[in-house]
């Protein structure tokens, strides 16, 4: 192993999934792509594992071995040519949740094949009973939106225009859709491109073995990581507060069991899979999983494949984390995988304290809706989030207003949103006292308030933590609940959707009419609290004061 | 997995009944002591360790874990 060579290897593939991100962003359409970022790049080798991704979405890294190996097993690799880009959203296959759409490129260099460029994105509308993909009542899988298993949209760098037909007919914005499906192409492409010119730089043979140590680097560093741990048996339990059907708490259970270099996380314990669409699928829960573990492993350590080899996911079938078809499942992927991640970390910090963080607002205050712009008489999709508090830290305060634990996505400009939908934001602000007491409090949550400006405006919300609030750690207090409130022209009152539209959850619905003048107030949770409160330094109080933050 | 004859739809979901994983052949089973079938699972290292799931919660002290990397996971 020449260790000069593999970090200089690991980087540039970094850099080569990076880079496909940029030009992801800089040709997209939507504003989930070019100002969010809702999306993933990376490299994968010949047999499926992933070789580096990008400091995107985590949401999507771990599970991205899984979502390349089930597209290989139903389009094998004897009936891929150069020049063939596959697509694939089912999650019940592979998939994360329905929105998310994979797309990878083989790469051959001289007709040999030398693995996948990989681009995965958060396609922001995509057919179903609500505009924007995120049902909160939906009951089963067909209800949110088109499920796209594994084929060709391109054949040897040919549109394979069936397949593009069916699914621009399927969703309510094929302009901006397929101009997204456009910018996930490129960025395949540029990934190969880039690919190609490393293995061209170092020989094929080369760059196979660098590639190979790589791996087995980022096990060896995962393994010593793990080996530092004490053994045991770490249990820990927390809730999605109810299911946008049903008022029912369901409990995410996992007992991480630790030996010598190992980890066995074990979910048998969780609640059954729910009625309604916050089930997560495999891949959510394996994504979950290692994103608790690599937020409490060194930092450096390769983020390939290598690094999970000695990580097992116990989820078996029919649990919240591991739903059966033709389950609802959109939900699992963008708040029950936080709340999975927090729950590996609640575990595992009982074992290494000096490592453990308290939790986020644990929701991305999933806002969906869909209208006519009178400006533009077009029909305006758009899938938003706001950042919430993030949990406080051994050596800090939580961050505020900042993108869950999966998401490492970044709100939408007020100009920008403004711009391209027909809505006025009246207000935008940190909730001031919202992070959970502590040594080190949790970050703030959000909160604004939104203008109507159309007649037809169509409201879905997928959000948790109004009711069960995010926990502190090491005698912290609790980060503050978040909320969504509805205000009609005619009102003075702001209400719950339940107040307002007789929903079953304030958290999770479908669909509520919205006429111009008519207001939403989103309010987003704040982090959790790490130590005890009394530990807090006097200079931090009187920052907090000076700043308005409490 | 279980696909139609044409390959064109699924017909079952066939996974893992202890860690979950697709399973694309027929996967492994064993028979208990009441002559049940029990499976599919992907690994013997699964059905070993969906066989020791009382004993785990008996056992006092850490567990010790055989390592799954020789066998089936991806």
């Amino acid at each position: 192993m020449n260790l000069v060579d593999m970090n200089i290897v690991d980087r540039r593939l970094k850099s080569i999934a990076e880079e496909m991100g940029i030009v992801l962003m800089k040709t997209s359409y939507s504003t989930i792509f070019n100002e969010g970022r809702d999306f993933t790049c990376g490299v994968a080798d010949e047999s499926c594992e992933l070789l580096a991704s990008a400091d995107f979405q985590p949401a999507q890294v771990g599970g991205m071995p899984l979502v390349v190996s089930s597209i290989i097993k139903e389009i094998p690799l004897s009936e891929m040519d150069e020049g063939d880009v596959m697509i694939h959203n089912d999650p019940f296959r592979g998939g994360m949740h329905t929105p998310e759409h994979t797309l990878i490129k083989p790469v051959f260099f001289e007709g040999e094949f030398f693995g996948f460029s990989v681009a995965i994105g958060h396609i922001a509308e995509v057919g179903g009973m609500v505009p924007g993909g995120f049902p909160g009542e939906a009951t089963e899988v067909y209800q949110e939106g088109l499920r796209v298993p594994p084929v060709k949209i391109q054949a040897r760098g040919k549109d394979v225009e069936p397949v593009w037909k069916i699914m621009l007919a399927n969703h309510r914005t094929p302009r901006q859709n397929h101009g997204d499906f456009r910018a996930l192409i490129s960025a395949v492409n540029r990934g190969e491109s880039r690919i190609l010119e490393l293995i061209r730089e170092y020989g094929p043979d080369r760059y196979r073995e660098i590639c190979n140590d790589l791996k087995d680097y980022a096990e060896r560093r995962m393994r010593a990581e793990i080996a530092s741990i004490p053994d045991g048996v770490y249990s820990f339990e927390d809730y999605m507060e109810d299911d946008g059907v049903t008022d029912q708490a369901y409990k995410i259970a996992v007992d991480v069991y630790v030996s010598q270099d190992k980890i066995v996380a074990d979910f048998s314990r969780t609640d059954n899979q729910s009625r309604g669409p916050i089930n997560a699928v495999l891949s959510v829960a394996w994504s979950a999983t290692y994103n608790a573990i690599l937020h409490l492993t060194d930092p450096q350590i390769p983020r390939n494949s290598g690094a999970f080899r000695p990580i097992k996911i116990v989820a078996p079938p029919g649990k919240l984390v591991n739903a059966d078809f033709p389950a609802a499942e959109v939900g699992g992927n963008t708040e029950t995988h936080i709340r999975i991640c927090h729950t590996v970390v609640g575990a595992l910090g009982q074992a290494i304290p000096e490592r453990a963080f308290a939790p986020d607002g644990g929701t991305h205050s999933n806002f969906l809706f869909g209208a006519t712009d009178e400006r533009t008489g077009n029909y305006a999709v758009c899938y938003d989030f706001t950042g919430a508090g993030w949990g406080g830290r051994p050596v800090a305060d939580g961050h505020n207003a900042t993108n869950c634990i999966n998401g490492n996505s970044r709100m939408n400009p007020v100009e920008v949103f403004e711009t391209r939908f027909p809505w006025r934001i009246e207000s935008l602000g940190l909730i001031p006292g919202s992070g959970g007491d502590g040594e080190y409090r949790g970050g703030l949550g959000v909160n604004k308030v939104l203008t109507c400006l159309s007649d037809d405006m169509e409201v879905s919300f997928m959000s948790d933590r109004q009711k069960i609030a995010p926990w502190g750690i090491g005698g912290g207090g609790e980060g503050q609940n978040g909320s969504v409130l509805i205000r009609r022209n005619s009102s003075p009152d702001f209400v719950t959707a339940c107040e307002d539209s007789n929903k079953t959850s304030a958290s999770k619905f479908n669909r509520i009419g919205f006429r111009k003048g008519d207001q939403i107030s989103i309010s987003s949770p704040g982090g959790g609290g790490y130590g005890d409160p009394q530990d807090r330094s006097a200079e931090h109080r009187a920052r907090d004061k000076d700043e308005g933050w409490v | 997995m279980k696909y139609s004859a044409n390959g064109l739809y699924v017909e079952e979901y066939r996974k893992c009944i202890n860690c979950g994983e697709l399973i694309y052949d027929e996967g492994l089973f064993f028979t208990d002591e009441d002559g049940t079938r029990i499976g599919p699972f992907s690994s013997a290292w699964d059905m070993e360790w969906y066989k020791g799931r009382e004993a785990r919660q008996n056992a006092k002290g850490p567990v010790l874990i055989k390592d799954w990397r020789s066998e089936t996971q991806s």
